[in-house]
């Protein structure tokens, strides 16, 4: 080193630079949290005639072949469908698509053919006796009631086989219950399933009538007490209806149904924990781990008691559910519960048991990803991150952000066509994320925007560069988790090289932005934007001085090797005009690279509509709104201001040393002030350059 | 001489045409001679005294109420619906199969509200078909004997012309599809005079409320040949057969500053204490006093309104000139043996005869 104190006044400048730069932002930042149902269940619910239709269609496909897809039954038995006759092109069309009819048809099953008909016969008169014009043609005998169904009751009851016996027993009652024959349906219900168990779906169906028709004769306590036996926790109209099918059906799945309908009323559901000690005491009640699940999420959404709410779920496990939907959320909410405590014993197991359950096949895949995301990002990130554990955590979250994005396909096709005066879409081209990873010229539209990428940005370049090291361990949760985050050289060198440059640390710079694949930088999205072209520096001085490299294969790792340099000579330069100027040059190119160039240092800029917003938020809490517009948007973040301040003042100190005319000459050009130049400095090289090379006379004269 | 004879002749023949009545269609006769009497009530359970009436006066035909057509108060796929039915318990049911009125004729009639009429523009084809399914069902259902003509009951307006006289077509039509051999016949108010008839078969003349209830001035909105006789001049030359309906009831009508609230029922005028009688009808109230729903207040008016029988002979006199030899039956509005107890034997009688 020359001389000391201009080295000290150098290097404090510098340090200047770098210190403006605020301490890099904390994280994480949690994503709108996707919102599952655990217990709860918010979309539309099932009702007593959806669980009657779903054992209804079981029970016709044991009767005929378990390779009749339910919905082809489902077709069949309750929708119109055409007369079974062979002169009717309808039906032979659905002798075609319709696996159930085809099924009869091939077998000649007539009995049940003729059963079907004779049930849509009596939903078709059940239809019109509820148009309000309708009034029936003639009484019944029996009793002072319409005889509209009189003639198709007795058909049902003259059946003397016994594979439908059921079947005509409910189909009796239940045209009895719509013609207003209410005795008469009761009395036939009592007799009629004498010899039928006591669990058939067709003997609870009929009871119900039954019981319908009690409480249109005015006994609504018996009718209670049937519904509530049999399930039918909504036709019960006793107010208080927990308490009543608790003490006449505690383990009905109905009634499970509707608490998980009603987990927002209070009373409700501290009533029905209360009540689960006893029941779950009681040898009658079958499905305890539907009760011990019930308990649990009380205690965690209503007395916030993690102890207790792990303990029952723990127990829910050991026992039977009414269903394998309860036992999988039950499993599944003990995950919640484990990552709320911050416990990992079990993380592996889980997530690939539950990850099974995101396969495309799934109908309900999308739900069970929003719950692994609900997990992860909610409560295991922010723990492993409070703990300082960043490597589990970006790989956690980068398998959640990932999760299914290697199935999903992206449209990449979106900009309408005009040609020969009309305006129209190409058809729809679709890629999987694998392929636009690939692509030169298609936008990547995850890989810079997804949680995980911000919270490798929120990290220094050291640490992230640590956590790329760490990943590199075999373990069983990362080998398993590698599979779906991205954790490729390329992406973690450029972004750890991109987090140098920001630190103004251009030998790690260099160092990673080196190894990074030019395959990969054609692959960038602000490569692909063209982002790129620009000089560092303005146009005037390209030409010149071409410090500035627009078509570089790396321009960040030519910027990196640029800004070394320049800082090499800031401090080394022989003269204190060729220090100066470096220092101008430097503080105007890192000027540049958070505005005009702003992709050398961040990876989105701006707003567009419909796409990604730099921006996590937790809803309507304002201060829990992070801006991380520090790796997308300079121009909103809070390192402007001081980026700016640093670069102005490193600028005028830089001037004020500058001792010949030609120097301050060139740092005016740097700087764009060409009529300065002219003005000030007429007689240097650089005013006559600039007289005979500036085409915009304008800009100088 | 031949001339005299001639012009004579040619007087003949014009007062022959208008001894006719003017038209031939309206002088044919639609059914049956016979008395007649409605019966307005939702129930229909006739008392001994209703049915001993109705014996004792040789009532043939009996028109009765089936239901009225109004428009959905609720969303749903119907825009009219049928309101207020009548309802037959299984004793009348019986009763009706047996002899007491096994060999009378029951006109069903339905009532179609303004409103529903106006609703249904455009769609008068559904409606018949809602109507005459419904009731041919209902007669059915309650064993209706000697059902031979079907009556349809609406105060339809100029601008509702079109679309009342299309259900009446439509009307007819359906019933052909329906393979019933049924009359179609409709109510003939006195305004409705002076336009054209309605292409149905026959008609009946309503000869009650026949001014404005709501007008506080009027003396008897039941029934006052000054608000009838206007319209006295159309019936000679109506071109449809009319029977003649006349009142039998009587009602209380309440107002308060001028403004019409309501019916009463049984509101006890004679009672000095409460009310002060203002005019041969008119009483005004002297003390608040409960009655129903309602407080009559101090100041509010009562009128009486009945069909006195001095008053209903003097305009049936008047129509029955009118009718001259026009055949047609009477009808009184309606079965009540309250209401009927007022009248005796032979005021009854008279009220029946056409004086043909």
């Amino acid at each position: 080193m020359k001389s000391t104190i201009s080295t000290r006044l150098l290097v404090s400048a510098v340090a200047l630079i770098a210190a403006a730069v605020p301490a890099l932002a904390c994280g994480p930042f949690n994503p709108i949290i996707p919102t599952p149902d655990f217990f709860e269940i918010s979309i539309p619910h099932r009702t007593m005639a959806d669980f009657d239709r779903e054992e209804n269609l079981r029970l016709w496909q044991e009767m005929t072949s378990a390779d009749i897809p339910l919905s082809d039954i489902e077709t069949a038995v309750y929708t119109r469908t055409a007369d079974c006759n062979y002169g009717n092109p309808d039906y032979l069309n659905l002798l075609h698509e319709n696996k159930f009819y085809t099924f009869l048809n091939n077998t000649r099953d007539e009995e049940i053919l003729d059963y079907l008909a004779k049930a849509k016969e009596i939903e078709s008169r059940r239809e019109l006796m509820k148009s309000a014009w309708y009034y029936p043609e003639s009484r019944n005998y029996y009793e002072d009631a319409p005889a509209a169904m009189d003639d198709i009751i007795k058909v049902c009851m003259m059946y003397d086989g016994s594979r439908l016996k059921d079947r005509y027993a409910m189909l009796a009652v239940r045209s009895m219950f719509a013609a207003g024959q209410y005795s008469r349906c009761i009395e036939y219900c009592d007799t009629a399933f004498t010899d039928i168990p006591d669990g058939n779906l067709f003997k609870s169906m009929a009871e119900r009538y039954a019981a319908g028709a009690w409480s249109r004769l005015g006994d609504v306590e018996r009718a209670d007490s049937i519904f509530a036996k049999a399930g039918d926790v909504w036709s019960v109209s006793e107010p208080n209806r927990l308490d009543y099918m608790l003490r006449f059906n505690p383990s009905a799945p109905q009634l499970m149904e509707w608490l998980r309908c009603n987990t927002d009323d209070y009373i409700v559901m501290i009533t029905a924990a209360a009540e689960a000690g006893e029941l779950l005491r009681d040898n009658r009640v079958t499905n305890k781990g539907d009760w011990h699940f019930l308990r649990s999420y009380v205690n965690n959404l209503y007395y916030s008691n993690m102890r207790l709410a792990r303990n029952d779920i723990r127990e829910a496990l050991k026992h039977d559910f009414s269903s394998d939907e309860l036992r999988d959320l039950a499993r599944v909410w003990r995950m919640k519960l484990d990552a709320m405590s911050g416990d990992t014993s079990s993380l592996l197991a889980n997530l690939k048991w539950i990850e099974e359950k995101t396969e495309p096949l799934n109908s309900d895949a999308k739900e069970w990803a929003r719950r692994i995301r609900n997990i992860i990002y909610a409560d295991y990130v922010p723990e492993m991150w409070r703990r300082g554990d960043y490597t589990t955590a970006i790989l956690l979250c980068g398998y959640a952000d990932n999760l299914d994005r290697g199935k999903i396909r992206y449209d990449v096709t979106w900009e309408y066509v005009y040609t020969d005066n009309r305006c129209f879409f190409p058809p729809v081209v679709s890629k999987t994320l694998q392929e636009l990873r690939k692509s030169t010229t298609e936008t990547n539209p995850s890989d810079y925007s997804m949680l995980s990428f911000q919270l490798m940005g929120s990290l220094s370049s050291g640490q992230l560069a640590t956590v790329y090291n760490n990943m590199q361990q075999a373990t069983p949760l990362y080998e398993f988790l590698k599979r779906r985050a991205r954790t490729d050289r390329d992406y973690y060198y450029e972004t750890i090289g991109t987090l140098a440059l920001r630190e103004e640390n251009f030998a790690r710079a260099e160092h990673y932005l080196s190894r990074v694949s030019d395959e990969y930088i054609r692959t960038m999205n602000t490569q692909k934007g063209g982002y790129f072209d620009r000089d560092i520096f303005d146009c005037y001085s390209s030409y010149r001085f071409g410090t500035g490299n627009p078509h570089s294969d790396n321009p960040k790792l030519t910027f990196a090797r640029m800004m070394k340099s320049l800082k090499h000579t800031m401090l080394y330069g022989s003269t204190a005009d060729q220090r100066g100027l470096a220092k101008i040059r430097y503080a105007t190119a890192r000027r540049a690279s958070y505005n005009g160039n702003w992709a050398l240092t961040q990876y989105w800029r701006g707003y567009c509509p419909g796409t990604f917003m730099a921006i996590l938020n937790y809803g309507d809490n304002e201060d829990d709104v992070c801006d991380y517009s520090f790796l997308y948007d300079y121009d909103t973040s809070d390192e402007e201001e001081a980026i700016e301040a640093a670069c102005e003042k490193a600028i005028d100190e830089a001037l004020a040393t500058l001792t010949t005319d030609e120097a301050r000459a060139e740092a005016q050009y740097i700087l764009g002030n060409l009529a300065t130049v002219i003005a000030r400095y007429p007689s240097t090289t650089t005013a006559a350059y600039i007289r005979t090379s500036c085409d915009t006379w304008s800009t100088w004269i | 001489m031949k001339l005299i004879a001639g012009a004579a002749a040619l007087l003949i023949a014009l007062m022959t045409v208008a001894g006719c009545g003017g038209n031939p269609a309206g002088s044919q006769p639609c059914h049956e001679e016979t008395n007649g009497v409605y019966y307005w009530k939702t129930v229909f359970a006739p008392n001994s005294a209703e049915l001993a009436f109705i014996d004792g006066h040789d009532v043939g035909r009996i028109y009765l109420r089936m239901f009225d057509v109004t428009v959905n108060p609720d969303a749903g796929p119907d825009k009219t619906v049928p309101n207020a039915s009548v309802r037959i318990d299984y004793d009348t049911y019986e009763n009706l199969m047996q002899d007491s009125l096994n060999g009378k004729e029951f006109v069903p009639v339905v009532y179609v509200t303004l409103d529903a009429l106006k609703r249904m523009e455009g769609d008068e084809n559904e409606l018949a078909g809602n109507i005459v399914s419904r009731l041919k069902n209902m007669v059915s259902y309650n064993g209706l004997p000697n059902v031979a003509e079907m009556q349809l009951d609406c105060d339809w307006t100029i601008s509702t012309e079109p679309s009342y006289f299309k259900l009446c077509e439509d009307v007819k039509n359906r019933l052909k599809q329906e393979g019933l051999p049924w009359r179609l016949s409709s109510t003939i108010r006195l305004h409705q005079l002076r336009r054209k008839a309605p292409p149905v078969d026959c008609g009946v003349l309503m000869v009650y409320n026949t001014g404005n209830f709501d007008d506080p001035d009027a003396d008897n909105s039941i029934i006052d040949i000054k608000d009838i006789e206007p319209y006295l001049k159309h019936i000679p030359s109506y071109a449809l057969h009319l029977d003649v309906a006349y009142p039998t009831y009587s009602w209380q009508l309440l107002f308060r500053k001028r403004q019409f609230l309501g019916l009463m029922n049984n509101v006890d005028v004679a009672d000095t204490t409460a009310f002060t009688r203002v005019a041969p009808n008119r009483y005004v109230a002297r003390r608040n006093i409960p009655c129903n729903n309602r407080v009559i207040r101090p100041g509010d008016m009562v009128r009486e309104e009945q069909s006195a029988y001095p008053g209903i002979s003097e305009v049936k006199e008047r129509i029955e000139s009118k009718l001259a030899n026009r055949p047609h039956s009477n009808i009184l509005y309606h079965l009540d043996s309250k209401n009927l107890s007022k009248y005796s034997y032979d005021e009854i009688d008279n009220l029946y005869s056409t004086a043909r």
